[in-house]
């Protein structure tokens, strides 16, 4: 009970103060922009105009929300060290673990403010386009915030030993990868590579996040209909993935002197 | 200095703690804290003296965990300091207030009620409670960043405070208080104290130290040089310093006191101190009384705290 009680304090604040960031203000701004520019698309044949929008305005949530969730996480943790906030919290009886889980939770929250926001704009244009709203494009909210999730815990992962702007760039350059895994994966494994460089790239592989998997992203905005079971499992291995993640970047914090 | 005898029982052991750092760009390491060995008892107030760098922010550190120990061990109420719950007693006031700005006082206290493994309800009955022990309930509503330093520290000793902690670990509390802040912060010390609760009190300002303290341990370059009752520290001085009015200056007074091993001052009034080994009182009085001066004030001396704290660590 304590437990909870320590993260959900920890997620409380840091929640609040991601609202609060100015980064977190521009790049809402700029989604929302995205969102209102998509209506201006009026030229085209009705169908298209309704594709394009929906387009849009789904890479401009992903996009912003996952931006949001690595820049608040690559400076979060370190930040409390460097101001030293960090001192009054663990001198309670709070593990660090716990501290790595509030903060990152937290930064989720920020990162669910952000997508609701953006998600009743989307919403709101539909109607205007559209003159009705589909309801099962909002099916499509939790695979974003999980994507968001798998990204803002690799950048806190980073964040746990490296500088802010290291971890930032990091983070970007495994969510670029991360898109194109399965391209990675036919190089990796092309014969003209040893044993240990394929044995290497294996590793690389499973240890990378897969993100082309929540590809099915455009099928649901699109009304189209994805496997239940596929759904699922693409659920659980974004959930695993982000606990293995924080476990380990958990584990390196404890080892951390602050 | 002998080793303190260590009660296995007491609020806080410390063994043996020594912790090194490396010093960047060259192959060697700064000796932060050499093999520490303390303990203190429940109720008391021990006063942690030191010059800067002495080590004293390092010992607190390897005790609320934010620092390992390159050896030795410690153990806060019978728990290692490696196990998280040997804090659920603690209490800590930094030196330096950090909390985020944007949180009222209010806010921040009651957070850390529930950091201190209290519930929702029962942090915001405490943070009134604790707010108004520290003369800041009229401000609970405002942000921290409206708040001075002073009130700012405060606010550090109602969150250490909300979770009625037994031990309470202050950095230089009173860095940031005005005068009036200080004597508050005496009174309350000295208020918790008669509650029962234990204080390690890390501070610069020694007279404040002589007299709340029951214990002080002195720290220099990283080793303990005295462990003691204040009165135990500062060396007895079997002086007295007699002040004199005269009309010229005495030689045969002078050679008289030089002759005893005392020595001659000028008090801030501007007239003769002199400074003579109580056994020589007496025969310093019939001298000035045959026509060396006029007496206005005998004062024994003793060595302060302040005095001990250098002599020790210089």
């Amino acid at each position: 009970m304590n437990t909870l009680r320590h993260i959900s304090v920890i997620a409380h604040i840091t929640m609040i103060e991601g609202a609060r960031k100015q980064i977190f203000h521009v790049l809402m701004l700029f989604a929302l922009f995205l969102i209102a520019v998509s209506t201006m698309l009026a030229v085209f044949d009705h169908n298209v105009q309704i594709k394009i929008v929906t387009d849009l305005c789904s890479v401009a949530i992903m996009l912003s929300s996952g931006i949001i969730a690595i820049t608040l996480n690559s400076s979060g943790t370190t930040q409390e060290v460097e101001s030293k906030t960090i001192y009054p919290v663990l001198a309670k009886p709070v593990s660090r673990w716990q501290f790595v889980v509030g903060k990152y939770l937290g930064t989720l929250g920020t990162v669910t403010i952000g997508m609701l926001i953006m998600m009743a704009a989307f919403a709101a244009i539909l109607q205007c386009t559209q003159g009705s709203i589909n309801a099962k494009i909002f099916l499509v909210m939790p695979y974003l915030l999980l994507e968001a999730a798998i990204l803002g815990a690799v950048s806190q992962f980073f964040s746990t030993f490296s500088s802010p702007p290291l971890a930032w760039f990091m983070t970007i350059v495994i969510f670029l990868i991360a898109n194109f895994k399965f391209g990675l994966s036919s190089y990796l494994n092309a014969p003209t590579h040893d044993v240990v460089s394929r044995f290497a790239g294996l590793v690389l592989y499973q240890a990378l996040p897969n993100l082309e998997c929540f590809d099915f992203k455009d099928s649901l905005v699109h009304g189209l209909t994805v496997p239940t079971g596929y759904l699922i499992s693409t659920a659980v291995y974004g959930i695993v993935y982000t606990c293995c993640v924080l476990s380990i970047s958990s584990a390196i914090f404890a080892r951390k002197e602050l | 200095m002998t080793q303190p005898v260590l009660n296995k029982d007491a609020a806080l052991v410390i063994k043996g703690l020594t912790k090194h750092y490396p010093i960047p760009k060259q192959r060697a390491l700064r000796v932060a804290l050499n093999d520490l060995t303390l303990s203190v008892d429940g109720g008391q107030i021990f006063g942690f003296l030191g010059p800067n760098g002495a080590g004293k922010t390092t010992t607190i550190k390897m005790l609320l965990g934010f620092i390992r120990p390159t050896s030795g061990d410690a153990w806060l109420f019978g728990k290692h300091i490696t196990d998280d719950n040997s804090r659920e007693k603690v209490g800590y006031v930094p030196e330096q207030p950090y909390f985020p700005k944007f949180l009222t006082a209010l806010e921040t206290v009651r957070a850390h009620g529930v950091l201190s493994n209290l519930s929702g309800r029962e942090a915001a009955i405490r943070a009134d409670k604790a707010l108004e022990q520290v003369n800041l309930f009229d401000f609970r509503y405002s942000p921290l960043s409206k708040l001075s330093k002073g009130q700012t520290q405060r606010v550090a000793l109602a969150s250490a405070l909300i979770g009625d902690p037994t031990l309470l670990i202050l950095d230089e509390p009173s860095s940031g208080l005005d005068p009036v802040g200080r004597k508050e912060l005496r009174d309350l010390l000295q208020q918790l104290k008669t509650q029962g609760k234990t204080i390690f009190l890390s501070s610069h300002l020694l007279s404040e130290m002589e007299s709340v303290c029951d214990q002080v341990g002195v720290l220099a370059l990283g080793k303990l040089v005295a462990c003691g009752r204040p009165s135990e520290i500062v060396q007895a001085r079997d002086q007295v310093a007699v002040e004199i009015e005269q009309a010229k200056q005495d030689d045969v007074l002078a050679k008289h006191v030089a002759d005893w091993g005392g020595e001659i001052e000028q008090s801030s009034a501007g007239s003769p101190r002199l400074l003579v080994p109580s056994a020589r009182l007496d025969a310093l009085i019939n001298l000035i009384q045959q026509g060396h001066g006029r007496l206005l004030a005998v004062t024994p001396q003793r060595e302060t705290l302040e005095d001990a704290f250098l002599r020790l660590v210089s």
